[in-house]
């Protein structure tokens, strides 16, 4: 007999008020920000948009916290429990301005939407930027229709964030193993887990052909970690929740932690529609949202920060005023990057089963390339990841290659295109362009009438070139790891990364970035954006870990100014 | 590195008779309305068994009528005629598979409750927009958010609807008595209701048996797949040795034991062949 179990709302101290600060979402730069500022003791309201797959995610007692996410793929992945409906929230795409007003309506690197945010979905691997990604501006030059940009930061700036972040959410990895990693002024937390299969085979290729894999650093338990279990390799992580909290996702890890303080109230399926602002638009004076209800609230705090992704950040300030709030400098929305995902399938006459374990364990940096140098274009680290479950299989046979009733059949036996196959994929560097933006769609409308996002979005030569180039080496590390098949899928038509960075590019100019070095928006004494929207560039490497660094960074310069490291809680 | 010691303690084949049992729905004739509220006719249930077996047929195992497609659609139909709708069951975890013991990285005799029997309430978008899929344009108050730039959205059950109609006026001696060949040949007239009756039809094959599909697992079965593996999952760690014990019948790090149960064919050979070769370099 079905019964109803019905998550809590609202978490968190439900008793507060007042607030000092209200942060719109709760992803992993919101959730990182929040665990600084509640750490310091200011008041933060957290609103999100999505569910809450949690219950009891605010008890200190970890026998008590329990989740929805599990291993189940119609509802994570067919029935988007927690992705956005393509007929009630889609986006809209073209590939350029003259292209009209659109050319495609429907998914467009959407996120995840919940509690915790996108990494819920993710397998969190958790490599941390090089040194030389927070300054391609200076070191690649003026490059015809890119902007690329030297970050506020430099590696040494955030080393020590980065330090903390990996102790307090728990990632795993092995000391030295990337020669292409910076500096460390701390070991990893815990060592590598169990590796995959496939994962070795493809290493084993891979360093025949002289690269260097390495154990993928990952937020995921090896050990028991701070009340956790260590992940048991269940199978169904990328693309899905975990349902032991074995996967450090901001939920399980900061987002907790800030609520555990008694300093913040989370409302969820709380939507925020609007930043008011005073007349002079020099300071917010609210945001404005649809509940639960579908009723409009507002809800008020001396300081607030933008957590919802590059995306939703910039459609906001549209929604907000149709010159763009912040946008002096007539950046926000622009400067828009995704990964540039290569992907290179390889397929074993015999079974490698990639479909157990942790979706990814396994991956090299030698692609990631040099500043400038020709024969080492700047392309991404390069991750060996496994493929679909079973409904997915079954979809490809017949979606990609047209095969229905005895063939499909006998293929689902087989599985080539499961048991047999790993993909492994670069995230290459994407070069920022300032016409590649969001703005809101002219005529396109979500559930609530509101316009959607528009993006506008087509590659630079930059990053082509770089998947020419790599495209073939990865197709030969397959084939040395013992493929049967080897080759490179076309690339997306509109990508699918869900890796999404800049919208609010932070930099000390007023006049070519939307947001300081604090995070806060040069136009505003009282908006800050946080995590990937800041990211001047996309780099090559995943993330998670340096959204939560940025977040944390953010958090902590609002709580101390001159001396961020001091307000960094403990780990 | 991980201890490779044979200390799980459920095999595979255990676990393949796990999996049936705790999946144990009742298999209703495919042509027969499962109990409470249906939308489904009985001539529409009858021509949907016969194109989830032209999906999936049966031969030694079963195909996609017996797998129980024809009540996996039902079921999703007539969601909204349950509180909460039936469209996101719970978790964290099936009763399919035990918890791992406290220590000596083996699983216990403990075995969790069926989370995923318990349906999820939704909030007001996913209401929206299942009720939009479902009923579509003309069956949601105010229609879709974009029919006056997109085009209204036909639901599924519309689609299911008029797909089975339409059929039925094609084909009045019944598509019982086409071959495959020409089954598909009248399906590539109805794109929309043959996309939607495959997405259906795998959905209901591999889907977890809750949903109503995937009778006893045996989808899983048919492509040599555990299913769903919490809370014990393939690997146990131990503290007692300070690392990791892997199960030695569904190995992480390790190759599967025994022989491959089915090979590669020479169709399929020739096929990914073809494939491969036809990509770019
Ligand atoms: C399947 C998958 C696998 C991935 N794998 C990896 C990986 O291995 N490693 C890695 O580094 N990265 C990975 N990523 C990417 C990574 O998860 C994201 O980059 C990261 O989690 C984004 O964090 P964020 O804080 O920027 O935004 P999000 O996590 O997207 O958080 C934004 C939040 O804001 C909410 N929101 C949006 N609009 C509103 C609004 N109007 N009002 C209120 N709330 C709103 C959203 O619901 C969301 O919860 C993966 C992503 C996916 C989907
Ligand atoms: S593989 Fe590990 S981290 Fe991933 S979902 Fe399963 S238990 Fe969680």
């Amino acid at each position: 007999m079905a019964t109803t179990t019905t998550n809590p709302k609202i978490i968190g101290n439900q008793s507060l008020t007042q607030f000092d600060v209200l942060i719109v979402g709760s992803g992993a730069g919101a959730s990182a920000t929040a665990n600084v500022l509640t750490a310091a003791g200011k008041k933060v309201l957290m609103l999100e948009a999505g569910v809450n797959g949690y219950r009891n995610l605010d008890n200190s007692d970890w026998s008590k916290v329990s989740t929805n996410f599990s291993n189940d793929e119609l509802k994570l992945l067919f029935r988007n429990y927690i992705m956005p409906h393509q007929e009630i929230e889609p986006r809209t795409y073209r590939q350029n301005e003259s292209a009209g007003d659109r050319t495609y309506t429907g998914e467009v690197n959407s996120m995840p939407k919940t509690v915790g945010g996108a990494a819920v979905h993710a397998d969190v691997k958790t490599p941390r930027f090089a040194p030389n990604d927070f300054k391609l501006g200076t070191l690649l030059g003026p490059i015809a229709d890119a902007n690329f940009a030297d970050w506020p930061w430099t590696y040494d700036d955030l080393e020590p964030f980065y330090s903390y972040v990996e102790k307090a959410i728990g990632v795993q990895g092995l000391d030295g193993s990337d020669p292409f990693a910076g500096p460390r002024s701390s070991t990893y937390p815990m060592p590598p887990g169990v590796p995959m299969y496939a994962g070795q085979l493809i290493s084993d290729g891979a360093k025949k052909l002289g690269y260097h894999p390495f154990p993928y650093p990952t937020a995921v338990t090896s050990r028991p970690y701070k009340g956790r279990p260590a992940c048991n390799d269940c199978g169904f992580c990328g693309q899905y929740g975990c349902p032991i909290h074995a996967k450090c996702t901001p939920a399980v890890t900061l987002l907790r932690d800030a609520l555990l303080t008694g300093n913040l109230q989370l409302q969820s399926e709380t939507r925020a529609v609007k930043i008011l602002t005073n007349a002079s638009g020099t300071s917010v004076t609210g945001i404005q949202v649809i509940g639960p209800d579908g009723k409009l609230q507002t809800f008020t705090a001396d300081r607030y920060v933008l957590g919802m992704s590059p995306i939703e950040d910039a459609r906001l300030c549209f929604l907000s005023s149709t010159a763009g709030i912040g946008n002096s400098s007539g950046m926000v929305g622009r400067n828009l990057t995704f990964h540039f995902q290569t992907l290179a399938a390889g397929i074993w006459n015999q079974r490698v089963h990639g479909h157990r374990g942790r979706t990814v364990t396994h991956g090299i940096s030698d692609f990631r390339g040099t500043p400038g140098d020709p024969n080492h274009p700047m392309g991404g680290v390069v991750e060996f990841g496994a493929p679909d479950n079973v409904i997915g299989e079954a979809l490809d046979y017949f979606n990609q290659i047209g095969l229905i009733g005895d063939r499909l059949k006998a293929s689902m036996r087989q599985s080539p295109l499961r048991d047999h196959l790993m993909v492994i994929t670069m995230h290459a560097e994407d070069a920022p362009q300032v016409t590649n933006r969001v703005d809101l769609d002219p005529a396109v409308r979500d559930l609530d009438g509101l316009p959607v996002p528009r993006i506008t979005y087509s590659n630079h030569k930059f990053e082509l070139d770089a998947r020419a180039f790599y495209g073939p080496k990865m197709v030969e590390i397959l084939q040395m790891a013992g493929t049967q098949w080897a080759f490179v899928a076309p690339a997306d038509p509109i990508s699918i990364s869900r890796h999404v960075f800049g919208t609010l590019r932070a930099g000390t100019d007023s006049t070519t970035s939307v947001c300081d070095a604090t995070g806060k928006f040069h136009d505003l004494d009282n908006l800050y954006g946080t995590g990937s929207s800041l990211f001047p560039t996309s780099s090559g490497y995943n993330p998670y870990l340096t959204i939560t660094t940025v977040g944390t960074h953010v958090g902590a310069t609002m709580v101390s100014p001159d001396s961020p490291l001091s307000a960094l809680p403990a780990a | 590195m991980p201890t490779k010691l044979p200390v799980i303690g459920v095999s595979r084949r255990e676990f393949l008779e796990l999996t049936a049992l705790g999946a144990g729905v009742a298999v209703l004739p495919a042509g027969c309305a499962s109990s409470g509220p249906t939308f489904l006719t009985g001539t529409e249930r009858s021509t949907l068994a016969v194109l989830a077996d032209h999906v999936l047929p049966q031969d030694k195992q079963p195909g996609g009528a017996a797998l129980g497609v024809v009540d996996y659609i039902e079921r999703l139909m007539t969601a909204f005629e349950f509180t909460p709708p039936r469209i996101f069951a719970d978790g964290p975890f099936s009763n399919r598979n035990p918890y791992p013991a406290a220590s000596g990285g083996v699983a216990s005799t403990q075995y969790p409750a069926d989370a995923f029997v318990n349906f999820l309430p939704l909030d007001r978008v996913q209401e929206a927009a299942w009720r939009l899929k479902l009923y579509g344009s003309v069956g949601v108050p105010g229609g879709g958010p974009n029919d006056a730039v997109l085009g209204p959205q036909k639901g599924m059950r519309d689609i299911l609807r008029d797909g089975v109609a339409a059929l039925h006026a094609a084909v009045p001696q019944g598509i019982g008595k086409l071959s495959s060949n020409d089954l598909e040949l009248q399906l590539l007239h109805l794109a929309d209701f043959r996309a939607l009756m495959v997405q259906l039809t795998i959905e209901g094959c591999f889907c977890a048996p809750e949903y109503g599909g995937n009778k006893g697992g045996e989808g899983w079965q048919i492509a040599h797949f555990q299913g769903d593996t919490q809370p014990l999952g393939n690997t146990i760690y131990d503290p007692v040795l300070s690392d990791y014990r892997e199960n030695p019948n569904f190995p992480v790090s390790t190759i599967d034991p025994g022989p491959d149960p089915e090979p590669l064919d020479d169709q399929t050979i020739a096929l990914f062949t073809s494939i491969a070769s036809s990509q770019a370099p």
